[in-house]
Order: C-alpha cells, then sequence, then structure tokens
C-alpha cells in the first residue's frame, strides 16, 4: 500500500510541476492554450507512471504487526476529519488568506484572463510588493480553470488541499515505504497535529507548497541511495528541486543548502560519487531552472530585499538586529505548530516510539539536517539584510518559514534507524 | 544469572515507554485537531471574512469597464497617504482586493486615468473625494465609477 501512496505522490507532484511549467511557458511564448492541448500533456505524461512504479521496486517486507490495523483506521479517520475541516475552512474563506488573493490567485487571475497582456501586468502594475515571485502555484491554478473550463475559487483551494494532504501522504508513504513498519502513520500524525501547517495549507498560499517540493527533493534523494535506479530518482530530485525554486524565492535557498550539504557530507564521508550524484542531480533541476531564471531576468523587477547597497552594510554591521533576530526564532521556535501541545513533544514521542538507536546518524539523516541547519540559518541571514521594519517582517512571515521545513525535518528525524533495515 | 533476569526486564520497560510514547503521540494529535477546529470555527454570518461581499461587490462594475489597461483608484484618503491612515490596513486590502476582484486591468492610485474606481466607506468622504470628478455610475455601497470632468 504504501508504495502506491508513495508513487502517487511522487507522479502527481512532479505532474503539476510539469503543467505549470508547460502553461507558463505556452502562455508566455506563443499565448493561452486551449484546454484540448493541456488535456493531451496530461495523457502523454501518464504513462511515465509505469516507468515509476517500476522503479520503486518491490515494498520492503512487512513489520507491520497487528497494530498494522488499528494505525490505519485511525490515521485515515484523522485525515478524513481534517479533510473536513479544510472543507469548513474553505466556505469561511473561499477567495484564501490575504497573501492568496494579493499575490498568488492575482496572478493566477492575470496569467488567464490577461491573454496576451498578462506579462507586462505581472511585472509592473500591481500595487503591493511580491512581484517577483515565481509562478508555480498561480500558473498552476490558471491550468486548472483552462482544463475545467471556468474561473472558480474551489479549483485554487483544491490545489491548497492536495498540497496540504499530499504532503502528510508524502511523509507517510515515503517512511513507511522505506521502514517497512507503522512509523509513517506516526510521523503523519505529528503533521495533521500541527494546527498551523493545516492553516497555512489551506490558506491557499505557497508555503505548503514549497514544503511539499523540499519534502519530496529529500526524499527522492533518500530513494537514490537505496534503489537501483539510482540515476532516475536523482534527476527527479533535481526537478523537484527546481519546482521548489518556482514555487517561491526561498526555494533558491533551497537549492544552495542542498548542494552544499551534499558536497560537505559527501566529502566528510569521502564518498567519490558525490560529483557524479550532483550532475544526475543538476541534470533534472537545469531546465527548470531555466524557466526561472527566464522569469526573473526577463519578466519580474528586481527583488526588494537585496535593495540599497550601503544600507546593507549597516544593517549586517547592527548588533541589535541579531539580538532581536534570535530572541524571536527562540520565541517562535517556543510557540511553533499554534496546537494546544508543541508538535515538537510530537517529535519526541515519535522517536522513542520508532528511534531504536537516535544516537547513530546515517550520511543521509546527516545531510537532511544540516540541510535544515543552512535553511534556518539563511533565513536568518535574510532577516538581517531586510529592508522592512524588522518586528513586522518578523511577525509576518516567521512561523510559515517554519512550516516550509517542518514536515523535511519530520522526515529526517523520521529516518532514525531506517536505512539498515532498509539494506 | 542477574544480566539475563534484567534483560527482559529493560525489554519489558522499554517497550511500555514506547507504548506510553504513542498514546502520548495520539493524545496530541487529538489535542491540536480539537484546537485546530477551534481557530477554524464553523461557517456563518459572523464568521465570514469580508473578502466574497467585496469581490462581489465589485462584480457589478467589471462588465461596465474595458476588458484590459489602467483604471484609476481613489478612496478615503490619497492613496499615498493610506500607510499614514489609522485605517491603512482596511485601506490597502480594499486596494488589493480592487486589483485582485478587477484583474487583468491594472488598478494605478489617483485620478490620471480615464476612468476611475471610487471605493469610499461613506457618503461624506465619497462627495469630498468626487468633488472634482464626473460620477459615470453610482453602484451603491460607496462603489462609483467616474471620470475626469471635461474643462
Amino acid at each position: 500500500m504504501f508504495k502506491t501512496i508513495l508513487f502517487i505522490c511522487i507522479f502527481l507532484g512532479i505532474g503539476v510541476g510539469l503543467l505549470s511549467c508547460a502553461f507558463f511557458l505556452w502562455t508566455w511564448l506563443i499565448g493561452a492554450p486551449p484546454a484540448g492541448l493541456l488535456w493531451l500533456l496530461i495523457a502523454g505524461y501518464c504513462p511515465w507512471g509505469l516507468v515509476l512504479y517500476r522503479s520503486l521496486g518491490p515494498e520492503p517486507p512487512s513489520q507491520h504487526g497487528r497494530a498494522y490495523g488499528l494505525w490505519a483506521s485511525l490515521f485515515g479517520l484523522l485525515c478524513l476529519y481534517v479533510g473536513l475541516l479544510a472543507v469548513t475552512r474553505y466556505r469561511i474563506h473561499p477567495h484564501g488568506d490575504w497573501d492568496a488573493w494579493a499575490t498568488w490567485n492575482l496572478h493566477a487571475r492575470l496569467l488567464y484572463r490577461g491573454g496576451a497582456n498578462w506579462a507586462g501586468m505581472v511585472s509592473h502594475n500591481i500595487y503591493d510588493g511580491l512581484q517577483d515571485y515565481p509562478l508555480l502555484l498561480p500558473s498552476l491554478v490558471a491550468a486548472q480553470w483552462k482544463l475545467l473550463g471556468s474561473e472558480s475559487t474551489a479549483a485554487a483551494a483544491g490545489i491548497a488541499v492536495f498540497f496540504t494532504f499530499g504532503t502528510v501522504a508524502l511523509l507517510a508513504g515515503s517512511l513507511s515505504f522505506l521502514s517497512g513498519d507503522n512509523r509513517g502513520f506516526a510521523a503523519g500524525l505529528v503533521l495533521l497535529a500541527t494546527p498551523a501547517f493545516i492553516l497555512q495549507g489551506t490558506s491557499q498560499m505557497a508555503d505548503i507548497p514549497l514544503a511539499f517540493f523540499i519534502l519530496l527533493t529529500v526524499v527522492l534523494l533518500y530513494m537514490s541511495e537505496i534503489l537501483e535506479a539510482k540515476n532516475l530518482f536523482l534527476a527527479l530530485a533535481g526537478v523537484s528541486a527546481g519546482f521548489a525554486a518556482w514555487t517561491k524565492n526561498e526555494g533558491a535557498a533551497v537549492l544552495v543548502c542542498l548542494l552544499v550539504s551534499r558536497v560537505f557530507v559527501g566529502s566528510m564521508y569521502k564518498h567519490r560519487a558525490a560529483w557524479r550524484e550532483i550532475w544526475m542531480f543538476c541534470a533534472g533541476l537545469l531546465p527548470i531552472l531555466s524557466i526561472v531564471l527566464s522569469f526573473k531576468l526577463l519578466l519580474s523587477p528586481p527583488n526588494g530585499l537585496f535593495a540599497g547597497g550601503n544600507q546593507l552594510i549597516v544593517r549586517l554591521k547592527d548588533p541589535s538586529r541579531y539580538a532581536e533576530i534570535s530572541a524571536y526564532f527562540t520565541q517562535g521556535l517556543i510557540a511553533f505548530g499554534a496546537g494546544r501541545i508543541s508538535p515538537l513533544i510530537g517529535i519526541g514521542d515519535y522517536l522513542l516510539s520508532f528511534g531504536r538507536n537516535p544516537l547513530v546518524i546515517t550520511p543521509p539523516q546527516l545531510r537532511t539536517l544540516l540541510f535544515l541547519g543552512l535553511m534556518l540559518a539563511s533565513y536568518f541571514a535574510i532577516y538581517i539584510i531586510s529592508p522592512y521594519d524588522l518586528h513586522w517582517h518578523l511577525r509576518t512571515s516567521f512561523d510559515r518559514l517554519l512550516l516550509q521545513l517542518w514536515p523535511t525535518l519530520t522526515f529526517g528525524v523520521g529516518c532514525t534507524g531506517i536505512s539498515k533495515e532498509r539494506s | 544469572m542477574t544480566e539475563r533476569t534484567n534483560r527482559p526486564d529493560q525489554m519489558k520497560l522499554m517497550r511500555a515507554a514506547q507504548i506510553i510514547a504513542l498514546a502520548a503521540l495520539v493524545f496530541l494529535t487529538l489535542t491540536n485537531i480539537y484546537e485546530l477546529k477551534q481557530l477554524i470555527g464553523t461557517p456563518s454570518a459572523a464568521n465570514e471574512d469580508d473578502v466574497g461581499p467585496y469581490v462581489q461587490r465589485l462584480e457589478r462594475v467589471r462588465p461596465l469597464l474595458p476588458d484590459s489597461g489602467r483604471i484609476g483608484y481613489i478612496t478615503d484618503v490619497p492613496v499615498e497617504n493610506i500607510p499614514l491612515s489609522p485605517h491603512s490596513e482596511t485601506l490597502k486590502k480594499r486596494y488589493a482586493l480592487t486589483q485582485y476582484a478587477l484583474a487583468p486591468r491594472a488598478l494605478r492610485p489617483g485620478t490620471d486615468e480615464a476612468i476611475i474606481i471610487g471605493s469610499f466607506s461613506s457618503s461624506a468622504t465619497a462627495a469630498v473625494a468626487t468633488k472634482e470628478l464626473t460620477v459615470i455610475r453610482d453602484l451603491g455601497d460607496g462603489l462609483m465609477l467616474l471620470r475626469k470632468q471635461k474643462d
């Protein structure tokens, strides 16, 4: 079952990313694509699923035990209940939260309604920031409207639900596929037990889609270590990392941190194949990255974060900023999740239950944890140079940045003790 | 001999700790999902956000506008003064919502464009702001379609 769940998550994740890229490129270079063409692209993509399914290899020997039925029922019921809460949230906020309608769905409307004129509007004519944000989510929403033949808030909300529950399914499916036991259900519960994750996911903003692609990239890299079709999964990880960069500007930091952590851990373990693996990763990444760079260089205005060279130096030298950001990071981590009980405690419960030897860290785990540490450091650096009011910037973004990394942290911790069992 | 008797005890203790940890995880999940339900609330007139009605209100003006191009925008205070206004959040939200509703037309602050949308919270502020403009259509609820007066 977990192989199927994992397959669906990878297949759909890569599929929606490709659909977004195809829609964007066609709209930009030729004009609004007809729905028939999009259906043709989808039909052309489907057979590739067979290759992917076979490449996943056989399901590992089951160690689910008698508790499997109980876990599966509990997990399924809670997913269903949280799904109903997501529908309720949609009924209250059909257009999503502020950034959803002020940026993401607005850009989707420009792409869908604007025809040949949309590019000029994305670039210059919107009052409030985020004009330079990449277009995976808007293109995907617009493509779905095109496929359905009309605009609807339900389509955008459906995509939000796909990424939210897709992340939960990807986490649960990958961990149980890799381990052969019930730990995926437990890790999935940790995500469901993070109210901020569900609220953010159903807000129709791009942070949880980014979290999905970060997790998908890390999962694919992990699988490239243990499955025979190593090169395929490395290239797919590159494609997925490209989609992260096509989702939000933070995706650029994801690329840098992934490569640095891979090179660093590779050299630590004198892993000779590390460079060859990086080339395979880049082979998947480059086509998507070229779309992101084309958008950045030819269409979008420059990013406001790096404006004002002299002021940037002043901010870098200001110790009070470091203190304020450190204090906010600490507070933010303590209050993380918006739940009555911190979901970080859930991670502790998980480790106690499944981490047979939590102090033994495998190279892929070390890479994942190093990657997450580097991501936090890069977010810290961005706050240091931010030209915006620092308190406002932290207040309006820090919890979302943590949520982008939360599923991957859960996966990284959740892998404790897996690779030996699997091999 | 003692080691042999201790090991099963340790295993039992470990097993008990694992079961307690799993029970704690399930308890945490149920508690936080309950919290999520409280945070989301229930769909009711009081709970619904103001985005839907505002966008709906602007749907009335869409058919009266050209399909693309620039549209001017004025509100209770000049747009450049919005950040200084005590109601800046509300005013910014209205501007962004107007852009969202009227896309792909590009909303420009001020009265430089041929057609101007006026979005006001009261008839008094509308009267002041539209003094030098001609009302093409008053759509009610403080929403107006305007143009510059001809000299």
